[in-house]
């Protein structure tokens, strides 16, 4: 932040007579933030065609004919433009062209365009580049966790190939999808491909969350609308070379482990009375910490980035290439990424303007199993294995069951996995073309072409010699191939009536389609571990292949107007048709307005100095949701049954043809203030109804053996409040310290279910769905702890009376949910001179999650001959008078309120420590632009009361999960 | 591209068929009923819960301490409305029914299209059709329905929701119990009829009928003696699993003749899943099979073995030594857990030798009726209907039964009405040990049970006391199917 505010612009006025009808003008353009030249910009007399360019040097003549004043536009791509009045007096004028990023002239990109932020309706949340460039992860999304209003963003898993979570605004739908739509370029892209993209890349990320800025994305805009913008072309004078590498190192971000050790082990069994034949002489020699066995705390992270961008009048282009390997903490769990990208803008004539933007990606990646128990997957066993079973001989090596060298009753989790390679190859591309015309002023015809392309492929492998395959191993390939199509033809008409009412119409068309198929085979009986493919099989023993595909037609409409930038509205009409959905219900409408007054434009403000910015805006409308599978609403029959080798054919659904769109309706007010240029506040309050709501609805399996079956019913209520403060508290030559928090509030409930029933109870999930209540809020007994005279396990019955009767009645609602209804961030970012630390803090309150692993730690009798939690030992009931939470040995857990613990959390997100190289040094070299170094660390603290390994998990049951890392890392970036 | 906009939003799978194309050849036909077949592997059904379930929640056998807790709530009769295990029986046995019916719907079209000399193909597969309605409803009421004591009683208990339509435009309700078995009874006498074997029938020339992986006339008998006998119906139990018996089609497998490799046919039986006893079983192949029966008794890894269940010691004690089935049944063996347990495991379901060749471990195809069955029932029925020579009839069916398993039984046998149903409760638990008929039994003769104890047996559990006709005895309606809207199916006593 060390471009200045203050000066905008410097006049030199010479004093001279004013007769002449023809006179020069003539100076210097240069740029703010840097002071140096400026070429190509475009000087303009205003209302004729005279036009002038900037040379090399940033210097323009240009000559004014038969007027004795004239207006002077200066125009640059990036640049906030200049107007200036010129008369014979003149002479000179140098100006001073400022980059437009500043404040409430900040671009935001917004719905098939690009919009000033202070002059938005609608509610966005905006990210820049700096934010995410030299995040340490794979793709972006992990960087934006508490940056922004409204946006929830949830890492599913310390796996550096797995995307994270996102949900807007709380959750809108129970069965149907609640992901946000992401747009790339203009182009939807999935959650899945995010770690393809190089976050380096990524100009801005909007977060679009109210239904004037989603409206116009119409179809499946309802979980609100990421749009990912890449960087262009924008260095003028010379091509800008950046080159950035970055190391480090993965650990685990929180070690909570409370498993018993060896010594605690062999007193449990003997209190237990499960010793009998065990030579615990033997046994006591070896002492393992199974998660220090299957967590790494120095995984490796290396990337290395370049990029080369270069803006002219002609052509604008952004180039880069990079290199991402990461290993997991955990076995077999690493990532490595290629990737290029090429985006260019060509302005072919002086109304055509043409571009593309190419990424290629190539991805090697394995996943760690982790979600579900097993006692062969590491993460899961690591809870299971006893602490005197060495997984390691003594020389380093795995320990096998081949050659009793793995003492465990189970197999060797360390050996399984290391004898079932699972790895993952998949190719990316996405590309855009656009073609954009200029027929006449103010109107601009576009049409844009995006294909994603991606390509997958995965072998698995079971080794012969493993000695639970008995000399006959398997060998698994499968392929997939997805491609999306997408087209958008818009005309956008801009004009004004004597430039007081401006007017921004736009109407437009878009059409995608979506296929992709894959297969995969297994065959068995491979016997040599060096010839491990399908073909050295000797019989397949599973084959499937699958299709799908989906199509969507919109056409849609906006209307936008502001009287002399004080008043603005805007309108849009949308209309949507999916494949997904009946013949009769395929298509629907969308609507929105919104309103917005910027006060301090208001003349009677005009004084005051201390308000700068003071807006109120408020906006409705709709939006819509079609996230189902793809075919559901067709009644079908398929094959891929078999009886004594005979091919069979089966139903496979019943459809529903009157299936069609869910909708959000959205009401938004925010109120945008400003003070002394220094402290901004933004204030939002929304209300979301979601109807015609998609769900996967239970039917009787008397009726056709489904189950299921996907409806539109019931309505859902999200309303909340967001809060944005930011504050340069100080602004001085040598220093600079700026404070930003943010807060978001969200209230969800289920407002109406289906057919009449208020209550329907998810099994085996610890969940209800009730009208009047959270989705994700969780049904279950109440635990109220051991009776102290007899150590007997107590809950509260539904009335609330003490019982040692686990009841099944007594199941009440809880008022605690998965979905935190609170979340927020908070950053702070200090500069002295060259040297910048910031931190930047992320929380999500009240939230609750389901602890499954301790129902087996804790399992007190179920599970003995797993390792158990050292509380079992230290903490359990044992003779009257013992008061604790965990009963008398043999009286074995309930699915209760016990394990639901709360897992909110505050956390240390980033802080990092930057150094930039001072100019005066680099301007010696003559090339080098920028230097600068940095040292970071993400997840550095986790504040939580959550027991687990790590707070931060997706869903309601938290099992076997593979933890958040920590990461330290340090960079270099040199521009020049 | 998007301008053929109506095509473009008419998206079609590649792997499946809109349903009203689906079926209308008698080829087409003939798949649809190797759907029917192959809903019936489910390792939800007899390769798995519906076989398995019954026998573990009674007194048959004992969780190991370190077990999986695979069906542990099923075997602690901790038994909930939402338990998985038993709703996916549930769910799995009207797959059966709506591809059945989904099949009957298409049928008349299939006929108007065919040919003269497809009559009897379609009457066959119709046939079939009816027979695995009948069977699967069958089941529904064994599972979830009190036990049948007279039509005047069963007038007035809940049945189950009887579905003879794929597109059903009647409430979604349990019939009377007494109108749910009139429903199979009423399937199973046109199935006997459309599946009848030719008038010039000749085993030896038309292939022999025993150990049959397709349903025929005399499945439909097998099926009809086991309801009638859950009826209470003495008399038809007698007739129908007399057809059977007296057909001369089937032969119960001899323990005394060697089938060769050192197995006699009993072994045979159950080590290759072939014999001339068995009327229906659930076929396998190498490429086309459903659960694993044996599974969670050996958990074999070719390391070693860590039994989840183990059978119940009272069980072992009760076969006199010269019973083969002993040896057919159990071997012991040292498990791999760290208390070491040793104990008989249950070799019954250790596996098909010809699947455990291609390393397909404690496979085997479930055998739904067999001829031993036939005899039990009809020794049953004599004993209850008590009437003439019923009691030394019902000791002729024992010891024939037993001659075929014992290694030598010259003693004969004393049927009395004193001892009569203590002689048959046992024999059905030596010789349908773990195929799913211990808790019905419990059931349908209002008797409890009480597990104490065994070595190493998990302490959650093993002492348990059931009396007679606890709600648990019948399963729980699944929640999912009374909560689920346009339906009106009302609960058990155990929900």
């Amino acid at each position: 932040m060390k471009r200045s505010i203050s000066l905008l612009f410097a006049l030199v006025f010479t004093a001279m007579s004013a007769l002449a009808q023809q006179f020069k003008v003539e100076g210097n353009v240069k740029v703010a933030s840097d002071g140096e030249a400026l070429i190509g910009v475009a000087v303009k007399i205003d209302g004729q065609p005279i036009g002038a360019v900037t040379d090399i040097n940033g210097n323009y003549t240009i000559t004014v004919d038969g007027l004795e004043e004239a207006i002077l536009v200066f125009s640059y791509l990036g640049m906030k433009p200049q107007r200036h009045k010129v008369n014979a007096t003149t002479h000179t004028l140098n100006v001073i062209l400022e980059e437009e990023s500043q404040e409430l002239n900040e671009l935001v990109v917004v719905a098939y365009g690009v919009r000033k932020k202070g002059t938005i309706t609608g509610s966005v949340s905006s990210v820049k580049a700096e934010k995410i460039e030299n995040v340490p992860a794979a793709s972006f999304d992990q960087a934006l966790q508490g940056q922004a209003t409204g946006l929830l963003v949830t890492s599913q898993s310390g796996e550096p190939s797995k995307a994270a979570s996102f949900q807007i605004r709380g959750t809108n739908s129970i069965n149907s999808g609640t992901s946000p739509l992401f747009i790339l370029d203009g182009v939807p892209i999935s959650a899945n491909d995010f770690n393809a993209i190089n976050p380096a890349d990524i100009e801005s990320v909007s977060v679009l969350k109210d239904a004037s800025s989603t409206s116009i994305y119409g179809a499946r805009a309802a979980n609100g609308v990421v749009v990912i913008q890449t960087k262009r072309g924008t260095a003028v004078n010379k091509a800008q070379v950046t080159l950035r590498t970055q190391w480090g190192i993965s650990q685990l971000a929180r070690t909570e482990w409370h498993l018993m050790n060896t010594q605690e082990r062999i007193a449990f069994e003997k209190e237990i009375g499960m010793d009998q034949g065990q030579d615990y002489e033997r046994l006591s020699l070896v002492d393992v910490n199974w998660m220090d066995m299957v967590f790494r705390n120095n995984a490796l992270l290396q990337n290395y980035d370049v990029s080369v961008n270069h803006a002219t009048d002609k052509l604008n282009y952004f180039v880069s290439a990079n290199y991402y390997d990461q290993e997991g903490i955990a076995q077999n769990s690493e990532f490595t990424r290629y990737n290029i990208r090429a985006n260019v803008d060509v302005k072919a004539a002086k109304w055509l303007k043409l571009g593309s933007n190419i990424m290629l990606a190539y991805e090697d990646y394995a996943q760690a199993d982790d979600g579900e128990y097993a006692l062969y997957t590491p993460i899961s066993a690591s809870r299971f294995m006893l602490p005197y079973w060495n997984p390691f001989r003594a020389d380093g090596s795995i320990a096998s069951a081949s050659d009793g060298s793995w003492k465990g009753t189970s197999q060797n989790p360390i050996e399984w996995m290391d004898n079932n390679p699972l790895t993952n190859k998949k190719y990316k591309l996405m590309s855009v073309f656009y073609a954009e015309a200029t027929p006449m002023e103010g109107l601009t015809l576009k049409t844009q072409f995006g294909a994603d392309f991606s390509h997958g492929a995965s072998v698995m492998k079971s080794m012969p010699s493993y000695i639970i395959n008995n000399g006959s191993g398997s060998v698994g390939r499968s392929s997939s191939d997805m491609l999306n199509l997408t087209i958008t033809n818009t005309a956008n008409y801009l004009f004004d009536i004597d430039h007081t009412h401006n007017f921004n119409i736009l109407i437009g068309q878009e059409g995608v389609h979506y296929r992709s198929e894959g297969f995969q085979a297994v065959t068995r009986g491979q016997n040599n571990d060096k010839l491990t493919n399908l073909s050295s099989g000797t019989r397949a023993v599973s084959w499937h292949d699958y299709y799908s595909s989906n199509a969507y037609l919109s056409f849609f409409g906006r209307g936008e107007y502001n009287y002399a930038g004080r008043y603005y509205a805007d309108l849009s009409l949308r209309t949507d048709a999916s494949s997904r959905f009946g013949k009769k219900n395929r298509w629907a409408t969308f609507w929105s307005f919104g309103l917005m007054w910027d006060a301090r434009k208001e003349s009677m403000l005009s004084d005051v100095n201390w308000l700068s910015n003071a807006q109120v805006a408020l906006s409705s409308g709709t939006s819509g949701n079609s996230t189902i599978p793809d075919y559901d609403h067709l009644a079908l029959v398929g094959g891929g049954e078999t009886y004594m080798d005979i091919a069979a054919i089966a139903p496979w659904s019943s459809g529903n043809e009157n299936l069609g769109w869910e909708q959000t309706w959205t009401t938004n007010l925010a109120i945008h203030l400003g003070f002394w240029h220094r402290l901004n506040l933004d204030l939002e309050f929304y209300n979301k109804r979601t109807t015609n709501m998609l769900m996967y609805v239970p039917c009787s399996y008397a009726d056709k053996g489904e189950g299921y079956r996907w409806d539109n019913i019931g309505a859902m209520v999200n309303r909340g409040a967001e809060l944005q403060v930011s504050v340069d508290v100080v602004r001085a030559k040598d220093w600079n310290w700026r404070l930003n928090a943010n807060i978001s509030y969200n209230h969800n409930e289920i407002a109406e279910l289906y057919g009449g029933v208020n209550e329907y109870e998810l099994s085996s999930t610890s969940l209800r769905l009730e009208v009047g209540h959270p989705y994700g809020e969780y049904f279950l007994n109440r635990y109220a702890g051991v009776n102290p005279a007899n150590g007997d396990a107590l809950w509260y019955t539904k009335d609330g009376e003490i019982t040692n009767v686990f009841n099944e009645e007594d199941k009440v609602m809880l008022g605690k949910s998965f979905n935190a209804p609170w979340q927020g961030g908070f950053g702070s970012q200090l500069t002295w001179r060259d040297l910048t630390l910031s931190l930047h803090f992320s929380w999500m309150g009240d939230r609750w999650i389901f602890n499954n692993d301790r129902f087996f730690e804790e399992s007190n009798g179920l599970y003995s001959v797993y390792n158990q939690s050292r509380r079992l030992l230290y903490d359990r009931w044992k003779q009257p008078g013992d008061i604790t939470d965990i009963p008398r040995y043999g009286v074995t857990p309930q699915m209760d309120s016990r394990f639901l613990e709360n897992a909110s959390f505050l956390r240390l997100k980033n802080v990092s420590l930057s150094y930039n190289v001072p100019q005066q040094w680099l301007r010696k070299t003559k090339t080098l632009k920028q230097v600068r170094l940095y040292v970071q660390a993400q997840n550095l603290f986790t504040f939580t009361r959550f027991t687990g390994i790590d707070p931060e998990a997706v869903g309601n049951i938290y099992r076997a999960q593979y933890p958040m890392t920590r990461q330290w890392t340090g960079g270099l970036e040199v521009t020049f | 591209m998007m301008l053929s906009t109506a095509s473009c939003l008419d998206q079609l799978p590649d792997d499946a068929i809109p349903a009203d194309d689906a079926i209308s050849t008698v080829s087409e036909a003939d798949q649809a009923i190797m759907g029917v077949y192959a809903a019936f592997k489910s390792p939800a059904l007899y390769s798995g819960n519906l076989t398995l379930l019954p026998d573990l929640q009674a007194d048959l056998a004992y969780a190991v301490d370190g077990y999986t807790n695979v069906y542990g709530d099923i075997w602690r009769w901790n038994i909930l409305s939402t338990n998985s295990d038993t709703e996916s029986v549930y769910a799995a046995l009207y797959t059966v029914i709506s591809r059945a019916n989904f099949l009957l719907e298409y049928l008349p079209r299939v006929r108007r299209n065919a040919s003269d000399s497809d009559y009897n193909k379609l009457e066959t597969i119709e046939g079939e059709a009816l027979f695995a309605r009948a069977l699967a409803h069958a089941e529904l009421i064994r599972m979830y329905c009190k036990s049948y004591e007279s039509s005047q009683q069963a007038e007035n208990e809940l049945g189950v929701v009887c579905m003879d339509r794929y597109y059903n435009e009647k409430p979604i309700t349990r019939s009377s119990l007494e109108a749910s078995y009139q429903f199979v009874i009423s399937d199973l006498e046109r199935a006997a009829y459309l599946l009848r074997l030719g008038e010039d029938y000749d085993p030896a020339v038309d292939g022999s009928l025993y150990d049959h992986t397709y349903f025929n006339e005399y499945t439909v008998y097998a099926l009809r003696a086991r309801v009638a006998l859950y009826m209470k119906d003495w008399d038809n139990a007698i007739k129908y699993s007399s057809l059977i018996i007296n057909s001369g089609y089937y032969t119960l497998s001899n323990v005394n003749q060697s089938a060769g490799n050192g197995m006699n046919y009993y072994e045979y039986l159950w080590q290759l899943d072939a014999s001339t006893e068995t009327i229906w079983k659930v076929g396998f192949t190498i490429n086309s099979y459903g659960g694993s029966l044996g599974r969670i008794f050996f958990n074999y890894d070719y390391v070693s073995l860590k039994p989840d269940y183990v059978p119940a010691l009272w069980v072992l004690s009760l076969y006199d030594a010269s019973d083969l089935r002993y040896e057919a049944f159990f071997r012991t063996y040292t498990t791999g857990y760290s208390h070491g347990l040793q104990w008989p495991l249950l070799m019954k379901y250790w596996g098909n030798a010809n699947f455990e060749s291609y390393n397909m471990l404690h496979l085997n195809m479930p055998k739904v009726f067999r001829l031993s069955e036939q005899y039990l029932i009809r020794a049953e029925a004599y004993v209850s209907r008590a009437q003439g020579n019923d009691y030394s009839l019902a000791a002729k069916d024992i010891t024939r039964l037993r001659t075929a398993r014992y290694s030598a039984f010259g003693g004969g046998v004393t049927i009395t009405a004193e001892n009569g149903m203590q002689v048959i409760e046992e024999e059905r638990v030596k010789e349908l040990y773990m195929e799913g008929f211990r808790l019905t039994d419990l059931k349908r003769w209002h008797k409890g049970f009480e597990r104490t104890p065994q070595q190493n047996s998990l302490p959650h559990g093993s002492s348990l006391r059931v009396e007679a006709d606890d709600p648990l005895f019948v399963w729980p309606i699944p929640q999912h199917e009374l909560e689920a809207p346009g339906s009106n199916i009302q609960p058990n006593e155990s929900n």
